[in-house]
């Protein structure tokens, strides 16, 4: 598939790469030079993220600028299906790969992309593939419903699940919360977070959930270490983050985090869900030991 | 988490320990360093007295200062229901380098039981 330019860039090639880039920066032409005369990766993100600002509406470059891996192709930058193919020629032809649209499919946000393209020239395996949730799946799998659902959609990983909750502003509890002034409850936050990692616990693939869980006994148990650090209101998208630290049923252990584009807003250094699965094994709880459940649900 | 007690007790791993107990007291910090440095003995009752006090209702802590503790019964006196009992295990498991099944936990109802199960462990493993 990536076959590295071994000749050297003759005049003529040099031609029409500054051609092929004559919109974009001239910090983006002097990467995709070097690039091509050394085979060096090192600059290779300046040229990808050059190429992206290219095509870019004016007015939201500086959220490109501004940074942060999680930004989103889509939502946050508002590249469309179209112009996302117009990126992919344009990268192809200036770093000489081939791109699959397969593998397209997975890269939601600026980091998808940098890791890609660095696995890609770096010749190292693609990271693993995430698991897309829509949101009617989630409805359909966990046991919040709406109006207190607060995750949207996500992408679940081995060892990590990313979800998606935007402020739509008609929620119930912004009416008190508060008076004339809505303002996203930070119970809500942590509510969101342990939300994501009930999916988490229902859907992901991980060797130490041995068993199928049952999404009526999953409940919130502990958090610890909580910040929170920006205030959330209607229109903003929040990004939601849990990792998994440690399972071992019944408990399974999280860190997680918020981010409103490339603003922190949250954290839990400590999430931790009680579970059981749903073929209750073996005589483990004879001695009452799971089940002595004192906390709340989560929701 | 198999038998890391004996894998080599490195720089990281000191700082993941320091990491996973930081809601503990200094002092059970120290000692389950100094347990995981030179596996002495003496350290496993400050360590449990320690992962005990965190995961405390704060109002029954000062239980634990009391003499003769170790009749204290975990659930009755120290408030300490079955999954929180796990919760601890966890963190046992990753301070002391030790894995525990849930299921070996059955009978133990006293400070005292703690002490003398985990010190069986420590031996063991």
């Amino acid at each position: 598939m990536f076959e590295p330019v071994s000749n050297p860039l003759t005049p003529e090639a040099e031609q029409n790469l500054r051609e092929l880039l004559k919109r974009c920066s001239p910090e983006t032409v002097a990467a995709a030079l070097h690039f091509r005369t050394t085979n060096d990766p090192a600059g290779v993100d300046i040229v990808v993220l050059g190429i992206i600002e290219r095509f870019l509406d004016p007015e939201v470059r500086p959220r490109l600028r501004a940074g942060g891996d999680g930004l989103r192709i889509f939502d946050d930058l508002g590249i469309d299906s179209l112009t996302m193919v117009e990126v992919v020629m344009m990268v192809e032809e200036v770093l000489q790969i081939k791109i699959n649209n397969e593998e397209l499919r997975d890269l939601r946000t600026i980091g998808d992309i940098k890791v890609y393209i660095n696995c890609r020239l770096k010749g190292l395996p693609l990271p693993e593939r995430p698991v897309y949730v829509h949101v009617a799946e989630i409805v359909a799998l966990l046991p919040q419903q709406p109006p207190f659902l607060f995750v949207q959609e996500a992408t679940l990983r081995t060892d990590e699940a990313r979800g998606v909750y935007k402020i739509a502003g008609d929620e119930f509890f912004l009416e008190g919360h508060f008076k004339n002034n809505p303002v996203l409850p930070a119970s809500i936050m942590l509510e969101a977070l342990g939300q994501l990692a009930v999916l988490y616990l229902l859907k992901a693939k991980r060797a130490e959930l041995t068993s199928p869980v049952n999404p009526a006994k999953i409940f919130f148990t502990a958090c610890d270490g909580v910040r929170c650090q920006r205030v959330c209101r209607p229109g903003d998208i929040l990004t939601l983050v849990v990792k998994p630290k440690r399972i071992k049923h019944p408990l399974g252990r999280f860190q997680g985090h918020i981010t409103c584009g490339t603003e922190r807003v949250a954290y839990a250094e400590e999430i931790t869900l009680t579970f059981d699965y749903l073929a209750t094994e073996a005589p483990a709880s004879s001695d009452g030991q799971p089940e002595n459940i004192t906390s709340a649900q989560t929701g | 988490m198999s038998n890391s007690s004996a894998a080599a007790f490195n720089a990281e791993a000191e700082q993941t320990l320091r990491e996973s107990l930081k809601r503990c007291s200094p002092a059970t910090i120290e000692a389950a360093v100094k347990f995981r440095q030179t596996g002495d003995p003496a350290q496993i009752n400050t360590i449990i007295l320690g992962l005990l006090e965190r995961f405390m209702d704060p109002d029954l802590r000062p239980k634990l200062l009391e003499p003769n503790i170790d009749d204290l019964n975990i659930l009755s006196d120290l408030g300490i229901d079955s999954l929180t009992m796990v919760e601890m295990v966890m963190l046992v498991e990753e301070s002391l380098g030790l894995t525990v099944d849930n299921n070996e936990l059955r009978g133990i109802k006293t400070i005292g039981d703690i002490k003398r199960f985990v010190a069986g462990k420590a031996k063991t493993q």
